[in-house]
């Protein structure tokens, strides 16, 4: 038992050094998730047809596959067109894969959550929105972003939290995130050690977890003080 | 780019490793639901100690991500065996290891805490009046329980058991990285043995693609008609089955069941 947290902490700060892979990771598949997933969402609610058919395409089947497929076929189908377009791969780092196909993912779990908030602001705020002149822009911006951010906020982190855990599939491209570098310390000494390298890399993950849950708890009491009672007097 | 011809021989092998993926799926569903059931007794046990330590397992779990627990128990899993098998004075050989009973494990485990989450949320959506009116009819807590309680949390844990269900459809595709063949795992073997990943790969996602709809349409299903109580109506338009004879209003009014008096 000592041994094994001997161990532990001596395995500590080069686990720790993968970190910044992982965080980079999820920030930039989530940012660019919530505009693709806007984008997906605006057209799964607009007018054309077209365009709400494929999207509905590309929801249904994304989350009717696997992240692992997902990420496999991205890693095998881009390096290809790539080439077929005479760009050489060979130079690029996997995280570039695994940022594209968590992104796409995550961009259709977002739609759908963004399309419901939408769905569930009372259209009469629209319509007032509309009266008072407001161009469509500033609609999005004053009366739906606001609102619909409210709904939307528990279920956007809850699935933030899933791409975090989601991020160790990475490994299997072999990106050196928390759970490849794990892999790869366990290996290097020939499997000693493995076990407890993969615990505290779940450890890891497990506070980064709670962390993102503490940020997204205050900023959804930061952003729903107006729905409070009495709210509107204290902003 | 594309070999069409390699794309539909790799369906075969595949379909054939679909009896593991949904192995592997129900049974870790199962035994996550017996679990997560435990789990929300010890949730909501009236000492607080226990209670406290119960959600700090289950943010535990839920914080750990599948691949994890896998290659934990992927890991353990020899010395484990010894142990077990010397307990009873066997000798544990290490040529027919019992992965697949392990990864259903680690599944299963990883999914305990959102049945519990399942359970409790759906025990809190029934109406404070429904476990009142069970007592004034004077039923035992059991019975209450058995009666009125679990029928109605049912109906309300379908649509979220049907999610976490297909999630860990989803989720078993991790299990081939220790060694399991389903259908994610011989999707990789063929397409390492032929050098046709693309090929492999898209049959495996089509395929995938396939068993979710099935199952998502299945639990549609499942929620409409167990929910059917809940519609407006549902109720009077039994009455007027094709097959049986309407009721006929004066007869119950002449004579009034004492039951529906009370």
């Amino acid at each position: 038992m000592i041994k094994s947290l001997k161990l532990m902490a001596q395995y500590f700060p080069a686990l720790m050094a993968a970190l910044p892979t992982t965080l980079m990771l999820l920030l930039i598949s989530v940012i660019i998730a919530l505009f693709l997933g806007l984008l997906f969402a605006w057209a799964r609610l607009g007018k054309n047809k077209i365009a709400n058919g494929i999207s509905y395409i590309i929801i249904s089947f994304m989350r009717g596959t696997p992240m692992m497929v997902q990420l496999l076929l991205v890693f095998i189908l881009i390096p290809m067109i790539a080439y077929a377009n005479g760009v050489d791969t060979s130079s690029f780092s996997p995280s570039i894969y695994a940022i594209i196909s968590f992104s796409i993912n995550e961009a259709c779990f977002f739609a759908e959550i963004f399309r419901s908030a939408y769905v569930s602001i009372d259209n009469g705020q629209i319509e007032a929105a509309k009266s008072l002149g407001m161009g469509r822009m500033q609609i999005f911006r004053r009366v739906i972003l606001p609102q619909g951010a409210i709904a939307a906020l528990p279920n956007t982190s809850n699935m933030i939290i899933e791409l975090m855990k989601n991020t160790s599939i990475a490994s299997v491209i072999g990106v050196y995130d928390i759970l490849g570098k794990a892999q790869q310390l366990g290996k290097n000494n020939y499997g000693l050690g493995q076990l407890e390298l993969y615990i505290e890399a779940g450890i890891i993950f497990w506070i980064l977890g709670l962390i993102i849950l503490f940020i997204s708890n205050m900023i959804e009491e930061r952003i729903s003080r107006c729905d409070r009672k009495g709210g509107l007097a204290h902003v | 780019m594309f070999d069409q011809s390699m794309f539909f021989q790799s369906f075969l092998p595949i379909i054939r490793a679909m009896p593991t993926t949904l192995i592997l799926t129900v049974t870790s569903c199962v035994l996550a639901l017996l679990g997560g059931i435990i789990l929300a007794l010890l949730m909501t046990c009236p000492v607080k100690i226990i209670r406290g330590i119960f959600k700090v397992v289950s943010s535990f779990l839920k914080g750990i991500p599948i691949l994890v627990f896998l290659y934990v128990f992927s890991v353990s899993i020899d010395s484990v065996m010894t142990k077990l098998y010397a307990l009873f004075n066997l000798t544990y050989s290490n040529r027919n290891t019992p992965t697949l009973q392990f990864a259903i494990l680690a599944l299963a485990l990883s999914y305990i805490p959102y049945m519990a989450d399942m359970i409790l949320s759906a025990y809190r959506a029934i109406p404070n009046g429904q476990f009142e009116a069970a007592e004034a009819f004077s039923f035992t807590k059991s019975q209450a329980m058995f009666h009125i309680i679990i029928p109605q949390m049912t109906v309300i844990a379908v649509p979220n058991f049907g999610n976490h269900f297909v999630n860990l459809l989803k989720a078993t595709s991790l299990t081939c990285m220790v060694t399991i063949m389903e259908m994610m795992g011989t999707a990789r073997n063929f397409a390492t043995m032929n050098q046709t990943f693309l090929e492999a790969y898209t049959a495996c996602a089509l395929l995938y693609w396939l068993v979710f709809e099935i199952f998502e349409r299945l639990f549609q299903f499942i929620e409409k008609k167990a929910g059917r109580y809940l519609q407006p109506g549902a109720l009077t338009r039994r009455r007027f089955h094709l097959f049986r004879k309407p009721a006929r209003m004066h007869v119950s009014q002449k004579q009034p069941n004492p039951e529906q008096a009370l």
